[in-house]
């Protein structure tokens, strides 16, 4: 057992490489200038180690930042802005902010209120509470932050269950809230940024306005056929369970209280920083906010505010148990995309994607779903839709179609990609928990994918006005 | 005793916010903008805590990254790109290196070898033997850790030698394991975290490149002298003594070859990259190599290299254990510095500070070597640093002068703490063992702290200069 396993690993080291050398290969035969085909060759690598692990997925994500200067894709400053990005810093401070609820054990309480709202059921009703709630939620409301809020408390309620009943629960639960949050994210075109760039990239081309309520009367049937079919297909395999154990909790302890309101203000930061109204941003006339500087402001107040009994909220050294090795994942995928940008490899795919304009109009939409949600798998989805919709806009224009036949089902395509850890913030974070291996999400993600792309090619299809 | 310090905590803590508001509010009566106020503010802010540590460094730290965008000096993109700087990654590969060193231990066999050829006689050799180990060691890995791993074996050494000469040679082994460390640190780039936080400034700052070379062009020559009169001092009252037995550590290990083999080798690239005649990176025509680019080639070489036990020469749970606070610590500097840049205050200093061009170079460098070399011993060297550079940095662009001429000497001081226990880590691990006391401490560290000051001044007047016009 042990040998056999030694020798995939082996098997696996080597397939990387040799996987990148065939598809650098390949489309240097095709005819691709060499960043582009090296670009290619090494999201290949990362991809098939990251997929099956030869490497802990934290050391492969240190091969772009290593291999991009030396075939002289990007150079090393270049690289390192990956690992600058907002997203690592939201990461950062919102896994500090678990820490610290963890730490104080109030996301127990945030738990047991979740699963009273839920219904204070057990097994498939439960991941439906939560999944419900998180699709909900991320229509407004940015998937990631969404997912950080929801987090700690799904954490709290597994670690309630025996051994046994955690197997089974936990690869359903954790994964209906990436799914959920990514599905609600698509009905409207305010809280992800595929989205959001969409919309602006077609008001910037074609000087029409995708108001909400369009876009909600394509997108919204998507999310309501896709929620209970991800349900079932993710809970497919859970039996009747009897309803969660709920831990009785003494009086609340004056640091718990402190840290839920704290948590509390969090998240309304997040939820109202932008809007209604243009949010609390506005109100306090500064333009440069974000929801890592949300994210991290909380975090700094824990570091000061007292627990009550001589020491503070959130201390160093629980703080520094967040999974360090996953921010360089976050670089790594952004700068993946930066390489595919620099490269002219985007630029290749997005005139293959949309390469003839003259094929019948359900061809065009459905190859665009189709590619825009299997590629994003390998790479996140913001840069994807960023080097995306540009594209599409200036061929739509050139072909005499509204752009927004080609933009919409790759906006929405881009959202359904469910199945690596790098594609959303949100899969990156579930994968941090450690519970949910990357091949276990491909497996759980890929049906829902499948049947995403298919329907946002349908509705895209059927509800577009024409 | 722990109320007092309690209360020490408390004061601290206030005296933060009331320090930034003080300044905010005297720059802003001083008619600046009221971005390069709050620049000000929170600089004082992270500097009264990065002193003081009434909340821990890295959780300081953090402070820019989220005040910065909510009072509108840079927006939540621009603080992030702090974080992703080129240096930062070079760090973060120079420590992981360093733990596949100390995972093999390849560290303890190079330190052995180097005490033995040069100190088995003991007395005053067997000093400079262990100085020596120090010193080379922490060019590489960090100063804590080459003073952890040659402690056990200057004890036992100790412990073969008689009560009376214990007596007389206790003091200057233990004090040439800690000044060892911390004089070799600064020999390269990855030495000790305020280097890289000098580069990462000076780069971001005045927009030109720093390399391994450039860097060692100026440091090596200050380690080179310091070494040998450090030895001299400290063991100045030693006479001869008899020889001791060093442990032995058998033949090489398959993991240990490993590790010398890709350490050798990233050291050349390191130091090879850019020159001579181009270095290698001009030969292969790979201008976007950086120093990082080297460091993380070599992890990822580590990660797969069998380490002959069906493992490898890195792990990833090794490798994890870097600390990753002092890279938010980077990251936080490199963000101030890019605060004092945007918001206009690094001009508001220029202008202040216009008598400062007209200041002779070598009196100047001095205040800052000894100000800097006294001040770090009772301060943290990395946050010294990270509050230092991007002041210095200000200051040099705006008056018209190179800022390497202001920062190399201050820099290079701040890892030189000899006097006092809390000055750094290994300082304070020295003190630990009981063997040496504060006063043998300040006593033969004060005359090394002058010795430096002095040195570090000499050095950066005749080679900055030249460093200049190239």
């Amino acid at each position: 057992m042990a040998e056999k396993k030694t020798a995939n690993k082996l098997a696996a080291m080597f397939a990387g490489p040799v996987a990148a050398v065939v598809m650098g290969l390949a489309l240097a035969a095709a005819g691709l200038k060499s960043p582009a085909c090296w670009t290619a060759a090494v999201t290949t690598w990362c991809m098939v180690w990251w997929i099956f692990e030869p490497l802990p997925v934290e050391a492969t994500s240190i091969l772009p930042f290593a291999i991009f200067p030396i075939v002289g894709v990007l150079d090393s400053r270049q690289v390192a802005a990956g690992y600058g990005h907002e997203m690592v810093l939201l990461f950062v401070g919102g896994f500090m902010i678990s820490q610290g609820l963890g730490k104080s054990g109030a996301h127990k309480r945030l738990a047991i209120g979740m699963v009273h709202l839920v219904g204070g059921l057990g097994g498939r009703r439960l991941v439906l509470g939560f999944m419900l709630a998180a699709v909900l939620l991320s229509m407004w409301v940015s998937t990631t932050a969404t997912t950080l809020m929801f987090l700690p408390m799904m954490l709290a309620v597994l670690e309630q269950m025996d051994e046994k009943e955690r197997k089974v629960v936990a690869v359903p639960l954790l994964l209906s809230l990436v799914l959920g949050v990514n599905i609600g994210a698509m009905g409207t075109c305010v809280s992800t940024p595929p989205n959001i760039i969409c919309v602006g990239v077609y008001k910037d081309v074609t000087g029409n306005v995708m108001s909400l309520a369009r876009w909600m009367k394509v997108a919204l049937p998507i999310v309501i056929l896709l929620v209970p079919f991800t349900w079932l297909w993710l809970t497919r395999k859970m039996g009747r369970s009897q309803p969660v154990k709920l831990p009785v909790l003494g009086p609340w302890r004056t640091e718990e209280r402190r840290i839920i309101v704290v948590f509390l203000i969090t998240v309304a930061g997040w939820i109202f920083l932008e809007g209604p109204f243009g949010g609390w941003q506005r109100l306090l006339g500064v333009k440069g906010i974000g929801n890592s500087t949300v994210a991290l402001l909380s975090v700094m107040i824990m570091f000061l505010c007292p627990n009550g009994h001589g020491s503070r909220l959130l201390d160093w050294k629980t703080a520094s148990n967040i999974p360090w090795g996953l921010l360089l994942m976050v670089g790594g995928s952004m700068t993946i995309g930066a390489a595919f940008d620099n490269s002219g490899l985007s630029k290749v795919i997005g005139d293959k994607l949309v390469g003839s304009g003259n094929l019948p109009l359900f061809a065009i939409v459905a190859m665009v779903a189709a590619g825009a949600g299997v590629l994003t798998n390998t790479m996140n989805h913001t840069a994807m839709a960023a080097l995306l919709m540009p594209l599409l806009a200036a061929t739509g224009k050139s072909t005499g179609i509204d752009p927004i036949f080609f933009m919409m089902p790759a906006a929405i395509g881009i959202d359904t990609a469910f199945t690596t850890p790098i594609s959303t913030m949100s899969n990156l974070i579930i994968y941090g928990t450690g519970y949910v291996p990357v091949r276990t999400m491909i497996r759980e993600g890929c049906i829902p994918n499948l049947v995403g792309i298919i329907l946002v090619a349908l509705m895209c299809y059927l509800l577009l006005p024409r | 005793m722990s109320d007092d310090k309690t209360l020490g905590k408390i004061c601290a803590l206030w005296a933060g916010p009331v320090a930034a508001a003080a300044m905010g509010l005297t720059l802003s009566l001083a008619g600046l903008a009221a971005p390069a106020c709050w620049t000000a503010a929170v600089t004082t802010l992270c500097a009264v805590w990065w002193i003081f540590e009434p909340v821990p460094i890295p959780a300081t730290s953090i402070i820019p990254f989220a005040l910065f965008p909510l009072l509108g000096v840079l927006d939540h993109k621009q603080v992030a790109r702090g974080y992703g700087d080129s240096t930062i990654l070079l760090f973060m590969g120079g420590f992981m290196i360093a733990q596949a060193v100390e995972k093999s231990g390849t560290h303890r066999r190079l330190a052995l070898g180097m005490v033995k050829a040069v100190g088995g006689k003991g007395g005053r050799r067997l000093v400079l033997g262990f100085m020596l180990a120090a010193v080379v060691l922490s060019m590489w890995i960090s100063n804590t850790t080459t003073t952890l791993m040659l402690l056990p074996v200057a004890l036992a050494v100790l412990e073969q030698t008689d009560d009376q000469q214990r007596k007389v040679l206790s003091v200057p082994l233990m004090l040439s394991l800690c000044f060892g460390a911390s004089i070799g640190g600064i020999g390269t780039p990855i030495g000790t975290p305020p280097n890289i936080i000098f580069i990462g400034t000076y780069t971001k700052v005045v927009g030109k490149g720093f390399s391994f070379l450039q860097w060692m062009k100026i440091a090596i020559p200050v380690m080179v002298i310091m070494t040998p009169i450090t030895w001299l001092w400290l063991t100045r009252k030693l006479g001869k003594a008899r020889a001791v037995v060093i442990p032995d550590l058998g033949p090489w290990r398959f993991e240990e070859v490993g590790v010398m083999i890709v350490f050798v080798l990233t050291a050349l690239a390191w130091i090879f990259r850019a020159d001579p005649f181009g270095g290698w990176s001009g030969l292969i025509h790979a201008s976007g190599v950086g120093d990082s680019t080297v460091a993380l080639t070599a992890v990822v070489v580590m990660f797969l290299w069998p380490n002959g036990r069906s493992g490898r020469l890195l792990d990833w749970k090794k490798a994890s254990e870097i600390p990753w606070g002092v890279l938010l610590l980077f990251g936080g500097s490199l963000t101030i510095a890019d605060a004092f840049e945007t918001s206009g205050l690094s001009r508001a200093i220029g202008s202040s500070l216009t008598g400062l061009s007209t200041w002779p170079m070598l009196a100047m460098m001095t205040t800052l070597a000894v100000s800097a070399g006294f001040l770090t011993n009772i301060m943290n060297n990395t946050a010294m640093a990270a509050l230092l550079m991007p002041l210095l940095a200000a200051a040099g662009k705006s008056t018209g002068l190179d800022p390497i001429l202001l920062m190399m000497p201050t820099v290079l001081s701040v890892s030189f703490a000899f006097m006092l226990p809390i000055g750094t880590p290994p300082n304070a691990i020295v003190y630990g063992t009981g063997h040496v006391s504060i006063r043998d401490m300040a006593r033969e560290g004060f005359m090394i702290n002058l010795v430096g000051a002095a040195v570090v001044t000499i050095i950066c007047y005749l080679l900055l200069p030249v460093f200049i016009k190239v």
